[in-house]
């Protein structure tokens, strides 16, 4: 931990010492167990008054649960990475940074590295919550475990994009702004467009509509619909945007777009990267004229 | 030991250094002196290779300078103007923390962080957290942090900046300490006081260009040999005045009571004889002297813009050789 990778030790340090991380994990699991519990009481009263034992209710409950923490998971994300280097910045450790062995590309990498690690921590925090619907059945372990694993390259993305934003902007408030306007963009843009675009695209057919594979909502939603039984969510939005339900694309959507995703990602941060590296040339990517 | 080669920055069309040219020997002390926008911290952060200029080059140690140059990246510690400190880490975790990155690993990291650390006499803060550490304290630490990898060039922006007098004192002991080990050390100040004290050589900055460098001593040489002679008399002022007034070097003369102001045009051999000249008139000569020069006032009279140079914009250690 002490030769290669000094940035992810002392985030990790300060992290622990700080309230940030518990207090985050403490509103999400609150938020999260309020809906579940509220959710499984209304269901329980039912089922009192019905006499009719029915575990669909459970897997709305569910599927709330799971949208919720997701869209909570998004909006944490650019806490961690919006300020990375934009912070430094601010507090002028960034040139002292850049004077030392340590390349742009270590420094990219080890800050979303000890983001990775908390925003990992809050998700595995949540499992709990989302196992809520077990106690009547309708979902395995196996299959919240595995949307729990579709959180990660989304989140991934948004911590992505923290970074590009953190990289560019010279104020965390600014970065800040910056990434959450994209994040805000890239979760209503892939559907807005081909939904308000689709009554002039009839003939040739929507290809814009491939957009919604960037869109980071979209497998965790597609994959909890599934798993709650209730497919038909996703056929309609398809619908709306003029895609083929039940083609190769919409067939295989949840890895199409986790594919696109890491992909952009991995692009962001390289643009990062770039950004944060002297350069003869003035940067391309930078939202202040100043170096 | 480090060479700034014909530098230009420009910050869209304003132009921050304009054909700077700066060459500082292995060892010395150099003072980098200017007003407020001058351009100095430009200048020390391409020296520095965090950022790169539009013209011109940096050498450091005979290696070409600049960021993707590591090797000679690693041979300058930068204190910058604003310190650099992470508030939230305590002070032996934030010398460790840039230990590792230059590479030290952890038990030659924890040595030479408690060796600096008595260096700079904050041993008994080690476990105290940055920030509640005082402006001087962090100075220091700042200061402990650009030695960790034992660079033989030291780069320091405003670093007596708002220290009380005590600190600065202290500060200014270390530096000088520093130096005399050998190591190459630049200081931008607006201190002139700390910077005639501290440095053997100096670099005036105006508008992104040396408007004056070389020898501290060489270029108070040239000053003093600037500023007038005060010739001061025990008695018989007028006819000294006479006596003065005849004579061809003398160019121009101001009387504050028994002291005569001249402006005189000569060597010191001259000067030596028309203090001769005085004595056999039998003027009773009393004092005869130059004033002498400050570097405050070289400072103001390169850079008061608008007002008359009187002192012309050259190389001082070129032109006394």
């Amino acid at each position: 931990m002490t030769r290669l990778n000094p940035i992810i030790k002392r985030d990790i340090e300060v992290r622990s010492r700080g309230f940030t991380l518990p207090v985050i994990m403490t509103a999400v699991n609150v938020v999260l167990f309020t809906i579940g519990f509220l959710g499984s009481f209304g269901v329980v009263s039912e089922m009192r008054q019905t006499w009719i034992a029915d575990y669909r209710p459970m897997l709305d409950i569910y599927m709330t649960v799971v949208l919720t923490e997701f869209v909570l998971i998004l909006l944490i994300c650019p806490v961690y990475t919006a300020s990375a280097i934009s912070g430094e910045r601010e507090t002028g450790t960034f040139d002292l940074l850049l004077t030392t062995r340590l390349t742009p590309a270590n420094i990219v990498t080890e800050k979303l590295i000890s983001a990775c690690i908390s925003v990992g921590a809050i998700i595995i925090s949540c499992l709990p919550a989302m196992l809520l619907p077990l106690i009547f059945g309708g979902v395995s372990v196996q299959s919240a475990i595995g949307v729990m694993l579709l959180f990660l390259p989304e989140a991934f993305l948004v911590l992505s994009i923290g970074m590009l934003a953190s990289s560019a902007g010279r104020s965390v408030v600014r970065s800040t702004v910056i990434c959450y306007a994209v994040v805000v963009g890239l979760i209503t843009i892939p559907v807005l467009i081909p939904v308000l675009t689709r009554p002039f695209m009839v003939e040739q057919g929507n290809r814009i509509s491939y957009l919604i594979a960037a869109d980071p909502l979209l497998p965790v939603f597609a994959a909890v619909t599934r798993q709650a039984g209730r497919p038909g969510a996703v056929r309609i939005l398809f619908s709306m945007m003029g895609l083929v339900p039940d083609d190769a694309f919409t067939e295989h959507i949840i890895l199409i777009s986790v594919m696109v995703q890491l992909a952009l990602s991995f692009a962001l941060l390289l643009i990062a990267v770039i950004n944060i590296t002297p350069r003869r040339k003035s940067r391309k990517f930078a939202f202040d004229s100043k170096n | 030991m480090l060479q700034v080669e014909h530098v230009k920055k420009f910050y869209g069309h304003f132009c921050a250094l304009d054909d700077l040219t700066m060459h500082i020997s292995e060892g010395s002390l150099y003072g980098f002196v200017g007003p407020n926008g001058a351009g100095k911290t430009t200048a020390i952060r391409i020296m520095t290779g965090i950022i790169y200029p539009d013209e011109g080059s940096v050498t450091v140690a005979g290696m070409p300078g600049g960021y993707e140059h590591a090797e000679s990246r690693s041979l300058i510690g930068y204190v910058p103007d604003a310190f650099g400190i992470y508030n939230n880490l305590r002070v032996s975790e934030y010398m460790e923390f840039f230990a590792a990155c230059y590479g030290l690993d952890g038990m030659e990291a924890r040595r030479r962080s408690e060796n600096l650390l008595k260096y700079v006499e904050l041993t008994d803060k080690a476990d105290f957290y940055v920030e509640s550490l005082s402006r001087g304290m962090k100075q220091k630490l700042a200061l402990a942090r650009a030695l960790i990898n034992d660079p033989p060039i030291l780069i320091m922006d405003e670093p007596t900046s708002g220290l009380d007098p005590r600190t600065r004192y202290e500060f200014k002991q270390i530096v000088g300490e520093l130096s005399d080990r050998g190591k190459t050390i630049i200081i931008s100040s607006h201190i002139l006081s700390d910077i005639s004290e501290l440095c053997t050589d100096i670099g005036i900055i105006d508008q992104g260009s040396i408007v004056m460098s070389g020898r501290l001593m060489d270029v108070m040489k040239v000053v003093t040999a600037e500023n007038p002679i005060i010739i001061s008399m025990a008695r018989r002022t007028t006819q000294a005045i006479r006596f003065l007034k005849e004579e061809k070097r003398v160019r121009s003369m101001a009387i504050k009571g028994n002291d005569i102001m001249i402006n005189f045009e000569g060597t010191a051999a001259d000067e030596a004889q028309l203090l001769k000249r005085m004595i056999e008139e039998g003027l009773p000569v009393h004092g005869f002297s130059r004033e002498k020069g400050s570097l405050e006032s070289i400072f103001m009279q390169l850079t008061g813009h608008g007002e008359e140079h009187t002192v012309a914009s050259y190389d001082a250690s070129e032109s006394y050789h």
